[in-house]
């Protein structure tokens, strides 16, 4: 039974989570993952470059239209922002993971998104504009407004609309990567505050791991 | 400086990249960024695509027949060679 | 018949370690130079198609013209027909081969003036092609330097497909500047990979990697108009 060591400490396969594009393809390595079936998870894979997976907080960075549950086997790294191993294998696709969760995912972290702005906006004293982003009906309206408002980056709320902007644009195109990221951007340059993007990363990959039913922690396989 | 994260790849720079990229020339930190950026930008996206699709067209260009006249100076001087001084 | 270089000894082959040299071949070069050296017509003549335009275009990164080219790349093969018999085996045969050519061109480009530069045949606007406008930020933007402001049109499938995609990209290789041009050819069209090409060109793998960079951003570039277009 091959064995996970190195930074997990454990002398077993690591469970992680990876996203792959249609058909079990590695985004950017481009091989193919063995499918799992009901007779147990798919073959291990063990490509060239190595293979790359996501503990929880790494899901946001990761996005693609499949989430599957993996396995590692042999050392595993610690890396900033995913792990890498020899080998791994797929144990199950997480069905929850579509293109519905996708556009929700980024529509909620746009809302999020949008509270901070009206916020810095109220703490410039700049109601208007504020009440003008709550008031808006769509998503598109959304973002017609808030790019209407994003002339100049010269105060924390000018300059977190334009980011904002981006934000319930990709919202309202369903493309919830890149609606995340704008908002954790927005949020980040709202508040001036330097651990804000971190935190509201970490709050995106709480929504897909909540909204997935992901167990909080990998688990290691008996 | 009001950019928000000013570590983040530029689309201009991650262009450059493309080839070294594709070649896996790239150190770990670097092609990390690159995928991230990937992973949320539509343009560069849609750029790889197209850096790709022009190289596996490119290849197609590899089929032209050798002209007659040279195929046969060439035999010439390798027949020459094999049986001459 | 043109005078044939000198390939006495290990020409073009690297340095041997002191007391005698292993031959590294791989099994399919001795075979083959194994056939060629018993006279083998057949794989001559295979080995001469195989690599016949990629040592015509890296001849043409030394020298005036295409026919001159291809007069070098015939004075090659003699040189490297003599120095069969000695050739030890230390590097592949390939690379051996493109030295010998890379020399003769040189040699045959030293001598010679370029007289027409390549830049010379280009640059005539095809009547009415659309370029497509791709800019980026500038860098004062405030929130996002150096990113699309607009961004590449999407290419549609069913062009790439089309015989007129590799006609654009033959062109377009035609004009690239000689060291691009040698590059791309043998790293796209002819598949090497990037440790043969430098070897063979006697370039670095950073050089290399520039050359073909700029060799294929340019041929991208090209077919972004046309490539764009929906078709009718």
């Amino acid at each position: 039974m091959p064995s996970a060591t190195g930074d997990t400490g454990a002398e077993q396969p690591m469970r992680a989570w990876k996203f792959l594009d249609p058909g079990r393809i590695a985004p950017f390595g481009g091989h193919v993952w063995s499918a799992p079936s009901t007779s147990g998870p798919g073959a291990w894979v063990e490509p060239a470059g190595g293979v790359f997976a996501c503990r929880l907080e790494d899901l946001p960075w990761w996005i693609r239209p499949e989430l599957w549950e993996v396995e590692l086997a042999g050392p595993v790294r610690m890396l900033p922002t995913q792990v890498a191993a020899a080998r791994g294998r797929l144990l199950r696709r997480v069905l929850a993971w579509d293109e519905a969760v996708l556009r929700a995912y980024g529509m909620a972290c746009a809302e999020r998104a949008r509270d901070r702005a009206v916020h810095a906006f109220l703490r410039e004293d700049r109601q208007g504009e504020g009440d003008a982003l709550r008031r808006t009906r769509s998503m598109l309206e959304l973002y017609r407004t808030a790019q209407g408002m994003a002339t100049d980056a010269r105060t924390p709320s000018s300059n977190a609309v334009g980011y904002f902007a981006a934000c319930a644009l990709r919202a309202a195109q369903g493309e919830g990567a890149a609606a995340a990221l704008h908002a954790a951007d927005a949020v980040s340059v709202a508040t001036g505050d330097p651990d804000a993007f971190a935190r509201e990363r970490q709050w995106q990959a709480a929504w897909i791991a909540g909204r997935c039913a992901l167990s909080a922690e990998p688990v290691a396989v008996v | 400086m009001s950019v928000a994260r000013p570590q983040e790849l530029a689309c201009k720079q991650l262009v450059e990249l493309l080839t070294d990229f594709l070649d896996g020339a790239l150190d770990e930190s670097t092609r990390t960024r690159v995928e991230q950026h990937l992973v949320w930008c539509p343009g560069c996206t849609e750029y790889l695509r197209q850096f790709r699709a022009t190289i596996g067209v490119t290849r197609k260009l590899a089929e032209e027949d050798l002209p007659e006249r040279v195929k046969e100076n060439l035999l010439d001087a390798f027949r020459h060679w094999r049986h001459g001084s | 018949m043109p005078a044939a270089v000198s390939s006495g000894g290990s020409f073009g082959e690297p340095e041997g370690p002191p007391g005698g040299s292993i031959s590294t071949l791989s099994p399919e070069d001795r075979d083959l130079v194994d056939r060629l050296r018993s006279g083998d017509e057949p794989t001559f003549l295979a080995l001469v198609e195989k690599n016949h335009r990629a040592m015509v275009r890296v001849a043409m990164g030394y020298v005036a013209s295409e026919a001159v080219a291809e007069e070098v790349v015939q004075e090659a093969w003699i040189g490297i027909l003599q120095g069969l018999d000695r050739f030890e085996g230390r590097c592949p045969l390939r690379a051996w081969m493109f030295r010998i050519l890379v020399n003769c061109a040189k040699l045959r480009g030293g001598r010679e003036a370029r007289s027409v530069p390549f830049s010379a045949l280009e640059s005539e606007d095809e009547g009415g092609e659309r370029r497509p406008i791709e800019t980026f930020r500038p860098p004062d933007d405030p929130r996002w330097p150096g990113h699309w402001a607009q961004g590449p049109e999407r290419w549609a499938d069913e062009r790439l497909a089309d015989a007129e995609a590799l006609v654009r990209i033959r062109a377009e290789i035609e004009k690239l500047p000689p060291n691009q041009r040698q590059v791309i050819t043998l790293r796209d069209i002819e598949d090497w990979d990037s440790v043969e090409v430098c070897e063979a060109l006697g370039i670095s793998e950073a050089n290399q990697r520039v050359l073909l960079h700029r060799a294929r951003t340019k041929v991208r570039q090209s077919l972004a108009g046309w490539a764009a277009e929906v078709a009718p």
